[in-house]
C-alpha cells in the first residue's frame, strides 16, 4: 500500500512550514520509531516520526523548500518495489507518525 | 588626595589649595543663591523650584565629578546648573524663557541641560531621570569611557518605581552610576515620614546589595568627601552607590507653592542653612576675614549684575525655528 | 529574493545592523539565549554577546528608561517591548523624555533609539492584544512604523535602527506565522512612505499591519461582486504618506480605513480628516474593532475585530451598493 506524508493541519497555527532536513532518502527503509523529516515552523523545529515501517518512495519538497498544512510531503510503500500511482494520483492512506515540537 | 588647580592644572600645596578651594566653595554657594534673588527680581520669575538651603549639595556634588561625567539631576535644578558651571547670564535667560540660554528658551528649569559643561539635563518628571541616568551609566560602561554617571533627585521620588526599577538593574548590571537623593525632608507638602514607609531612605538599596551612606547635606565639604569617595568607587568597577544627602529646603516647594509649615519651624530650619554654617567656619578656621569676604561678595554681585543684564538683552525665542528640532 | 519567516527578517535586519554599527545593542526580556519571545532573536546572542544582547527584568518602565538614556548617550539601543500593552508602563521615558529631548536640548542631545512593540489579538485576552499605534501617532517627535510583510519587516527595521530616533516599530503576532520575500541585497524602507498593494478605481482602502493582509483578502472578494479597490498598506503611521493616499483617493473619490484598534481617534479619524484637507468631494468610512476590550475567548475575540467579510461590508456600504446583495449578514 502507498501512502502519504501529509503535514499536520493542527500545527499551533502555522500557516506555512519549511523543510529543514530530511532524515532519510529516496528508497531507504523507514522503521516504526525512526525520524524521517524535520520541518521548521515560524516557532519551533518539528521532527516527524514514523510509527509505522515502510520505505520512503518519493520526497515532493527540498531542503529548504516550503509546505503548507494540508500538503503531502512524501510518498512511503509497505514494501519496497510497490509500483507508484500515476503522478495525479494521491493515495488515499496516510502514513502514521507523530510530530514533535522542540 | 592631590589637590589640581581646576583652571592652570597645577597641582598645589595642600594647605594652600584647602584654604582658596574652601573659599571658592563659598563663593560658588553665594553665587547660587544670590543668583536665585536676582531670578525673583525678574520682570516675570516664571514657575521656579529653589534651591534655598541646598547650595552645598549642588556645590558640593560638582565639586567632586569631572567634566566628563554625566550630571542629571530633577526639576529643582537651578542650584545644580550654575554649579555645573551653565554662565548666570545663560541660566537666567533658559529660566524666563528667553533665547541665549543654554537650550534657547525652550527647557527652562524643569529640563535645562548643557553638556558640553557636563550638565545632561534636569527632567519635570519626579523619578523621570532615574532609569534615563541609567541608560547613560549603560553607555559609559559599554564605551568604556571610565566615566561615573551622576543623578540627582529629591526625598519625593524614592516612592517611585522608578528608582527601585534602577537601583535592581543598576546592580544586576554593576552600571557605574552614583544615585544621589537630596533629602530636603519634604515632597512638597509631605514630610517623608509619611511619603517613605522606610525607616531611613539608605535602606532603599539595601535590598539591591547598594551600597549606601548618609551625609551632612549642609555641610559642603562632607558633601565632597562623601561623593568623592563613592565616584572613586565607582569608577574603579565597583558598581553603583546611594547617597542620602539631608538637607533643609528653606522656602516652599515652589514659587507658586505656599509655605505650609510653621513659622516655628521655617525659623528653625535657618540654623540648618548652608551659607552662614559655612561662612563661620571658615572664620573660625582663619580662612575667611572680613576683607576676603567683602572681595567674595563683591565678585559674586559682579557676576550676578552681568547675568542681568544679559538676561534684559536677550530676545525671545523664535517659534517658527524651535519647530525644526522636533 | 528569499522567501523567510517574518522573524527571520526581523534577525536579519537586526544582525546586518549589529554588524554594521557597534553602538547598535538590544535590551528586552527573554532575548538573549532563548531567542526571544517571538523567535525574532535567534542567534543573535551567540553573535553579539551577552554586551550587546542584554535580557532585561520584568520592567518594561526602566527597560525603555535605559534605552533612552543609553541613546542621549551616544548608543543606538533597540528595546523588545513582547506586548505593545505594556509599552503604556514605559511612555514615560518614551514620550516625556526620548520624544521631547531633541526639542528641550535644543538639539543638543538625541535618543537614536527603537522600541519594538508587538500587538494584535491572537487568544491572549484584554491586555495582550491591544493595537496602541493610534495613541503614539501624535506625539511630537515620534516616529511610527508598522510593516505588514516579511520584506517590509526588514526594511522599516533597518530604517528604524538607523533613524535619528525615536522611533517606535510595531508587528503583529499573526504577521510572525507569515513567511514573505525579503531581499536580498540591502534595502531600506524610508518613513512616510506607504506601499500600493493592490490597484483598483473603485474605491480605496487603507489599512496596516495585519489589517493589510486581511484588507487584501477582502479586496478579493470585492473583485468577485465587481468592485475593484486600491489596497493601500500604510507602513508608515508617523510620517504619513499623504501623497501616495491622496493620488489614490483623487481617482476613487471613496476611502475606508481599516485598523484593529480602536476608531475612536484613531488610525483612520487622523486619515480622514487630512486627506478632506487635502482632496475635496472624498466619501470616508472607518472600520475598526468595536468598542470592548479584547476577550481571550474565540467567539469574542472574532466578534471584537474586523475581518474580511466586514471589511467588504463597509466598502460596499461607503459604495452604496450594499442593496446588491440583501442576504450579507448585517455587521456593524
Amino acid at each position: 500500500m502507498i501512502r502519504k506524508l501529509v503535514i499536520p493541519v493542527e500545527l499551533g497555527e502555522s500557516i506555512e512550514v519549511r523543510v529543514l532536513d530530511w532524515l532519510k532518502a529516496e528508497s531507504d527503509a523507514v522503521n516504526a520509531g525512526e525520524a524521517l523529516l524535520e520541518f521548521e515552523t515560524d516557532k519551533a523545529i518539528v521532527l516527524v516520526t514514523a510509527v509505522q515501517s515502510g520505505t520512503l518512495r518519493r520526497c515532493f519538497f527540498a531542503t529548504g523548500d516550503w509546505m503548507n498544512p494540508g500538503d503531502v510531503a512524501a510518498w512511503l510503500s509497505d514494501s519496497p518495489d510497490e509500483p507508484l500511482p500515476e503522478s495525479s494520483e494521491i493515495p488515499g492512506d496516510t502514513l502514521m507518525v507523530t510530530f514533535d515540537i522542540t | 588626595m592631590i589637590y589640581v588647580n581646576k583652571i592652570t592644572n597645577i597641582p598645589l600645596q595642600t594647605a594652600v589649595i584647602g584654604a582658596i578651594e574652601r573659599r571658592r566653595r563659598l563663593q560658588a554657594m553665594l553665587l547660587l543663591r544670590s543668583f536665585e534673588s536676582a531670578l525673583l527680581r525678574q520682570p516675570k520669575p516664571g514657575f521656579q523650584l529653589l534651591s534655598r538651603g541646598e547650595e552645598a549639595i549642588a556645590v558640593g556634588i560638582c565639586t567632586a565629578l569631572e567634566r566628563t561625567d554625566p550630571l542629571l539631576c530633577s526639576g529643582r535644578s537651578i542650584g545644580i546648573a550654575l554649579a555645573r558651571g551653565v554662565p548666570a547670564g545663560g541660566l537666567l535667560a533658559e529660566l524666563t524663557g528667553k533665547d541665549g540660554g543654554p537650550n534657547k528658551g525652550r527647557a527652562g528649569r524643569a529640563h535645562v541641560s548643557m553638556p558640553s559643561v557636563g550638565l545632561f539635563g534636569a527632567h519635570g518628571v519626579v523619578g523621570g531621570n532615574i532609569s534615563v541616568a541609567a541608560g547613560v551609566a549603560l553607555a559609559q560602561q559599554h564605551l568604556g569611557t571610565k566615566a561615573v554617571t551622576c543623578c540627582v533627585f529629591g526625598d519625593g521620588a524614592c516612592g517611585a518605581g522608578s528608582l527601585h526599577e534602577t537601583l535592581n538593574v543598576a546592580a544586576l548590571w554593576q552600571l557605574p552610576l552614583l544615585l544621589i537623593c537630596d533629602n530636603n525632608g519634604f515632597a512638597v507638602s509631605t514630610p517623608v515620614r509619611q511619603g517613605i514607609a522606610a525607616a531611613k531612605l539608605t535602606d532603599l538599596a539595601g535590598p539591591f546589595g547598594v551600597p549606601a551612606a548618609a551625609v551632612d547635606g549642609t555641610d559642603v565639604d562632607a558633601v565632597v568627601s562623601a561623593t568623592v569617595e563613592a565616584v572613586a568607587a565607582i569608577r574603579a568597577g565597583g558598581g553603583p552607590r546611594f547617597l542620602e544627602m539631608r538637607c533643609t529646603r528653606l522656602g516652599s516647594h515652589s514659587t507658586l507653592t505656599r509655605e505650609e509649615r510653621s513659622a516655628a519651624d521655617v525659623e528653625r530650619f535657618m540654623d540648618f542653612d548652608p551659607l552662614p554654617l559655612y561662612e563661620r567656619r571658615l572664620r573660625d578656621d582663619g580662612v575667611l576675614d572680613h576683607e576676603r569676604w567683602v572681595r567674595i561678595q563683591a565678585e559674586v554681585d559682579a557676576e550676578i549684575a552681568e547675568a542681568e543684564k544679559f538676561v534684559e538683552a536677550a530676545s525671545w525665542p523664535d517659534a517658527e525655528a524651535a519647530m525644526l528640532d522636533v | 529574493m528569499s522567501k523567510l519567516f517574518f522573524r527571520e527578517a526581523i534577525a536579519r535586519a537586526i544582525t546586518e545592523e549589529m554588524d554594521r554599527d557597534a553602538r547598535v545593542i538590544l535590551l528586552g526580556q527573554d532575548i538573549a539565549a532563548h531567542g526571544g519571545s517571538y523567535a525574532e532573536t535567534r542567534g543573535l546572542f551567540e553573535r553579539f554577546g551577552p554586551s550587546r544582547v542584554r535580557n532585561t527584568p520584568v520592567a518594561e518602565a526602566v527597560t525603555v528608561g535605559l534605552a533612552a538614556g543609553a541613546a542621549a548617550a551616544g548608543l543606538r539601543p533597540l528595546a523588545f517591548i513582547t506586548y505593545i500593552d505594556f509599552l503604556m508602563l514605559g511612555l514615560d521615558p518614551l514620550v516625556n523624555y526620548a520624544a521631547k529631548l531633541r526639542f528641550k536640548s535644543a538639539g543638543q542631545l538625541t535618543a537614536p533609539m527603537v522600541v519594538k512593540a508587538t500587538a494584535g489579538a491572537k487568544g491572549q485576552g484584554p491586555t495582550h492584544a491591544q493595537a496602541l499605534d493610534s495613541w503614539l501617532m501624535n506625539v511630537p517627535g515620534l516616529t511610527v512604523l508598522a510593516p505588514s510583510t516579511a520584506g517590509d519587516a526588514y526594511g522599516l527595521l533597518k530604517t528604524a535602527i538607523r533613524s535619528p530616533g525615536p522611533v517606535v516599530y510595531i508587528d503583529h503576532k499573526r504577521l510572525f506565522p507569515l513567511g514573505g520575500m525579503v531581499p536580498d541585497c540591502e534595502e531600506l524602507i524610508p518613513a512616510g512612505s506607504a506601499a500600493v498593494r493592490r490597484e483598483g478605481r473603485h474605491i480605496t482602502i487603507v489599512a496596516h499591519s495585519y489589517m493589510s493582509v486581511v484588507a487584501l483578502e477582502a479586496s478579493k472578494q470585492l473583485a468577485l461582486a465587481g468592485i475593484e479597490a486600491d489596497v493601500i498598506d500604510l507602513r508608515s503611521l508617523w510620517p504619513i504618506d499623504w501623497e501616495t493616499l491622496a493620488n489614490s483617493v483623487r481617482r476613487t473619490g471613496h476611502a475606508l480605513f481599516v485598523e484593529e484598534g480602536q476608531v475612536v481617534c484613531g488610525v483612520g479619524a487622523e486619515l480622514a480628516f487630512g486627506l478632506q484637507e487635502r482632496v475635496s468631494g472624498l466619501r470616508v468610512a472607518r472600520l475598526g474593532a468595536r468598542r470592548v476590550p479584547v476577550s481571550a475567548s474565540p467567539v469574542l475575540e472574532a466578534d471584537a475585530i474586523p475581518n474580511a467579510q466586514r471589511i467588504v461590508l463597509s466598502a460596499r456600504q461607503l459604495l452604496g451598493r450594499v442593496a446588491d446583495n440583501r442576504s450579507e449578514t448585517a455587521q456593524r
